[in-house]
């Protein structure tokens, strides 16, 4: 297990650095001066100097590359062009409001996946499943951020039952949670019901009835333990996902979180702050993935058929 | 007994007999629920696309702002937005656009990630290693967060986004195909074209490619589906396709700032966003469930 | 032999179980009877496709959709079994009649551990506490044989070997004490040593709780070695029934002649080994007819009428004539019809 678990993280290693560089690069990959880029047409020489010297854009490419990985090793993800804050202040607050906000999508998701996917299986073919099924491909197929106006005018708007935008409140966690729990939701709904298939037909399931187990306990604990095996998989990639949804929610809503910031960010030509933001949502989402694999090999190692 | 009998003859089809083959995914696909609905609703879209001009009740870009907000009535279908345009022809006309930037960003994408995929898949060793490698740390920035680190790069613009989510849709493909290779390479007629000395490209895009299609099919149906969204995303964030480009995504952009009084405006772009998505995403439910051996039943 | 007792435990009177597919229905039984007693071993033997995995799961009301009970009476000890609601029945169903299943490597849950699942029923039925549950799960342990008990009843599924795995499901099964066990081809995932052991266990927990057990299964072996009757299955029915000694010593029904001489056998000096050609026919290709008409050799004009399950006319030198079966060779219309053809 514990070879394992260091394997796996070896592996982490060279796409950690991958998503470094590939961050790096998003200053190298501007078209033309990148330092006329962001200060602007008005900017005079000088100016642009000072921004070059400051970004270190007059050294070689891979001088560049060591400083920054230097940097990132302390830390340090540079400094806003536009405030001269250190990015690393803007975007640890904005970090932990992005996940609670994935979090909360995250319940959501799972909350409404796993019943719809069991109400699906358990009566495969009926109408209740084909309405279940419906509901999640159309789940799958709307922008979330569609959505997101779309509760926002119901809920807000017309019915002025909860707050149209921001974040800190109560009432303002359920919009924005079931606009990005959705996609999720009809994901896990999918998957959880292709496993409960499978696994309401094992023999063991035939087993716990031939035991005279209430059919409630075993859908419940017979079957559904087994099923939950593959769905947690599905539930740790769906957090990683939910980083990169936010960007979009948090647009609808207007929450402050690292979403806002990057996108904020880019319409102010401010790429510092978007090369920090994109490194840690990145690698928020290879670390959830790291987990998650290591999860379910835990998971899997106890019962493990063969 | 049965079961190892039955599986001989699908093997077969699978490698021997393409035409066969794909008359028998014909039927599958039409008797599938799924897939006839998505292909009805695409069908209807690039009908659409295609019969725009005549289609179109209005020009999309004519702004008339005595008649900006209307809603919809029997000389605005869908209403007029914020400079009095018409939604409806403007939808109309934005539909080509979105079946465009999701049909090239995903053919690009494939090319290269099937390339890149058969490559690592054969070769193996180092050559695995780096192109996997590669792929692990682009599929490491979840969801749009990659097309977004791009286009802000790039600066915005409908190129650009055909760029990003190709360069997204890359490592999807590669991943799909390498996975398929490594299964196929091992069946015995592929060893033994190879022992009668055929060339590695020929062994690859002639024999295993054809062999390794029905996932990247499916796939293909499915990230069509991802691709759109995603596209519409970036230009909803205003770093995608620009105003006034009737672009569905742009549309609803321009929308969402007046959703108090006038929430026809985000709509009906959303509604035809919805559609073909979903038409995409039934196509690919349908075409997997017809391809995919092991739900044969 | 025990006194089999008057009123039998099991009385499976007409049973019809058919699956409701897309391309009609599928008659799996078709008109099934037969009773075990108390202390008595039943086998049902017939290829597979038979109807007699269909039977046993209709007697557990296991039948997964689209199958169906369509007819007939199942009587436990007097009471028909299909006249009770749900909720009645699952009061019966592994607490008075229990059953275990051919594969002991996937019957048993993997995420639960031995001893969880053996004490399972016992709660259900039993309503024992979890701790008196546990001892008494233990003790059923101990009782099909499986060594340090205790221990193992903390291990999971795929710690244990199949010989040990299919004894933890008869330690399941016995658990609440049935009257009546269903064995679905209990040994034949299981290796030929292990085999016999578990027989051997099945007949020793029988003989001391006098439960009356149901024995299905494609081998003739198993049947000769634990069996007091036999039923022969064969496309949804009963084609022939006797006491075990009399159907080995004189089989009538051709379908269980083919049977028995596909077994190999060591005492007569055969050639070639005779297998009976074709196979259960299907649903669509059902002869309205005798059902087994096409794959005998011994098939008639008169055949063409279905055939009753009946006693034969003739005893065929053997005391014992409880026997009964489906096939026109035994009855006087035959010996009339053939008589018929020699004047001719």
């Amino acid at each position: 297990m514990y070879i394992f678990i260091i394997r796996r993280f070896l592996q982490l290693i060279p796409v950690i650095i991958g998503v470094t560089l590939v961050a790096f690069l998003i200053i190298q990959l501007i078209p033309g001066d990148a330092a006329q880029v962001m200060a602007g047409e008005a900017a005079s020489e000088e100016q642009l100097e000072q921004m070059r010297e400051n970004l270190g854009l007059n050294e070689p490419l891979y001088v560049q590359y060591g400083t920054f990985l230097a940097d990132l090793v302390r830390l340090d993800l540079g400094q806003s062009v536009r405030t001269d804050q250190p990015v690393m202040e803007l975007v640890a607050p904005r970090f932990w409001i992005t996940l609670e906000l994935a979090f909360w999508g995250l319940v959501v998701a799972v909350v409404v996946g796993l019943l719809g996917g069991i109400l699906a299986a358990t009566k495969q073919n009926s109408y209740r499943d084909l309405g279940t099924m419906m509901f999640a491909v159309i789940g799958l197929s709307m922008p979330n951020f569609w959505l997101g106006l779309m509760l926002m005018y119901l809920f807000s708007i017309e019915l002025g039952w909860l707050p149209t935008s921001g974040w800190g409140d109560w009432q303002q966690i359920f919009l924005p949670a079931i606009t990005m729990g959705t996609a999720g939701a009809a994901i896990i709904a999918r998957m959880t019901r292709s496993a409960m298939l499978e696994v309401l037909g094992e023999d063991y399931v035939r087993t716990a009835r031939a035991k005279g187990v209430k059919e409630r306990l075993v859908i419940y604990k017979h079957a559904l333990r087994n099923a939950l095996i593959p769905v947690v998989t599905v539930i740790g990639l769906q957090f990683g996902y939910f980083l990169s949804g936010a960007v979009l929610t948090e647009s609808v809503f207007s929450i402050n979180g690292l979403g806002r910031l990057v996108v904020d960010a880019i319409s102010q030509r401010d790429f510092p702050v978007v090369q920090g933001t994109v490194i840690v949502l990145a690698l928020t989402f290879v670390l959830t993935n790291f987990i998650v694999d290591i999860l379910y090999r835990v998971l899997n190692k106890r019962i493990e058929i063969n | 007994m049965g079961s190892t009998v039955n599986q001989k003859p699908a093997r077969e089809e699978e490698i021997g007999a393409p035409e066969s083959r794909w008359k028998s995914l014909f039927k599958k696909l039409i008797r599938n629920k799924s897939s006839l609905i998505g292909s009805c609703i695409l069908i209807f879209f690039l009908l659409v696309a295609a019969f725009a001009p005549f289609l179109m009740t209005h020009d999309p870009n004519s702004t008339d702002l005595l008649n900006d907000f209307e809603t919809p009535s029997s000389e605005n279908w869908f209403g007029t937005d914020h400079n009095g345009r018409d939604i409806y022809s403007r939808i109309v006309y934005g539909t080509h656009l979105t079946l465009y930037v999701g049909t090239v960003s995903v053919a690009i994408g494939a090319a290269v990630g099937i390339v890149l995929g058969l490559f690592a898949g054969y070769y193996g060793r180092f050559v695995d290693t780096v192109i996997m490698r590669v792929a692990d740390v682009l599929l490491a920035f979840p969801g749009i967060l990659l097309a977004l680190a791009i286009v802000s790069a790039l600066g915005a613009s409908l190129n650009n986004v055909i760029i990003a989510l190709s360069i997204y849709n890359i490592p999807v493909f590669a991943r799909i195909v390498r996975g398929s290779v490594l299964e196929v390479k091992s069946v015995e007629y592929i060893e033994a074209i190879r022992a009668l000395g055929a060339k590695d490209g020929k062994i690859m895009f002639q024999h295993i490619l054809p062999n390794v299609s029905s996932p990247v099919i499916v796939q293909a149906s499915l990230q069509i589906a991802t691709s759109i969204l995603s596209a519409a995303g970036l230009s909803f964030l205003g770093v995608g396709v620009q105003p006034p480009t009737p672009e569905w995504g742009a549309m609803l952009n321009s929308g969402r700032s007046y959703m108090w009084d006038s929430p026809h405006l985000t709509l009906f772009p959303g509604i035809a966003l919805v559609l073909v998505v979903l038409g995409f995403n039934l196509l690919g439910d349908g075409l997997r469930d017809a391809l995919d051996p092991k739900s044969k039943k | 032999m025990a006194a089999t007792d008057k009123t039998p435990i099991l009385k499976v009177e007409g049973l019809q179980t058919s699956f409701f597919t897309h391309d009609g229905e599928v008659k799996a039984v078709d008109g099934v009877d037969f009773e075990v007693g108390a202390n008595e071993t039943l086998g049902i033997v017939g290829e597979s496709g038979s109807g007699k995995s269909i039977t046993s799961l209709s007697i557990m009301q296991l039948v997964e959709s689209p199958g169906k009970i369509k007819g007939g009476s199942i009587n436990l000890t007097g009471e028909d079994l299909l006249k009770k609601s749900k909720s009645q029945f699952a009061k019966y169903r592994g607490n008075r009649v229990s059953m275990i299943f051919q594969e002991p490597m996937t019957s048993l849950n993997p995420v639960f551990t031995v001893g969880h699942q053996v004490s399972e029923a016992l709660r259900i039925h039993k309503k024992l506490g979890k701790k008196d549950a546990r001892q008494e799960a233990i003790r059923m342990l101990k009782l099909v044989g499986i060594p340090a008990p205790e221990d193992r009843a903390k291990r999971y599924p795929h710690e244990l070997s199949g010989g040990m795995r299919q004894r933890v499901m008869i330690a399941i099964a016995l658990s609440c004490d049935p009257e009546l066990l269903i064995a679905d081809e209990p040994t034949t995932a299981l290796d030929v040593t292990i085999q016999a052991q578990i027989l051997e266990l099945i007949k020793n927990l029988q003989e001391s709780s006098g439960m009356a057990v149901l024995i299905i299964t494609h081998d003739l072996g198993v049947i000769a070695e634990t069996a007091d009757k036999v039923a022969v299955m064969y496309a949804g029915e009963v084609v022939e029934q006797a006491d075990v000694k009399t159907l080995f010593k004189r089989p009538l029904h051709p379908y269980t002649k083919g049977l028995m001489n596909a077994i190999p056998r060591h005492d007569v000096d055969m050639d070639e080994l005779e297998v009976i050609k074709g196979t259960v026919p299907s649903s669509a290709e059902m002869p309205s007819g005798c059902r087994f008409m096409k794959r005998c050799p011994y098939a008639s004009e008169i055949c063409e009428t279905h055939p009753s399950l009946a006693t034969p006319t003739h005893n065929y030198g053997v005391e014992d004539d409880s026997g009964a079966v489906r096939c026109w060779i035994y009855t006087e219309e035959w010996d009339t019809a053939t008589k018929k053809q020699e004047v001719q």
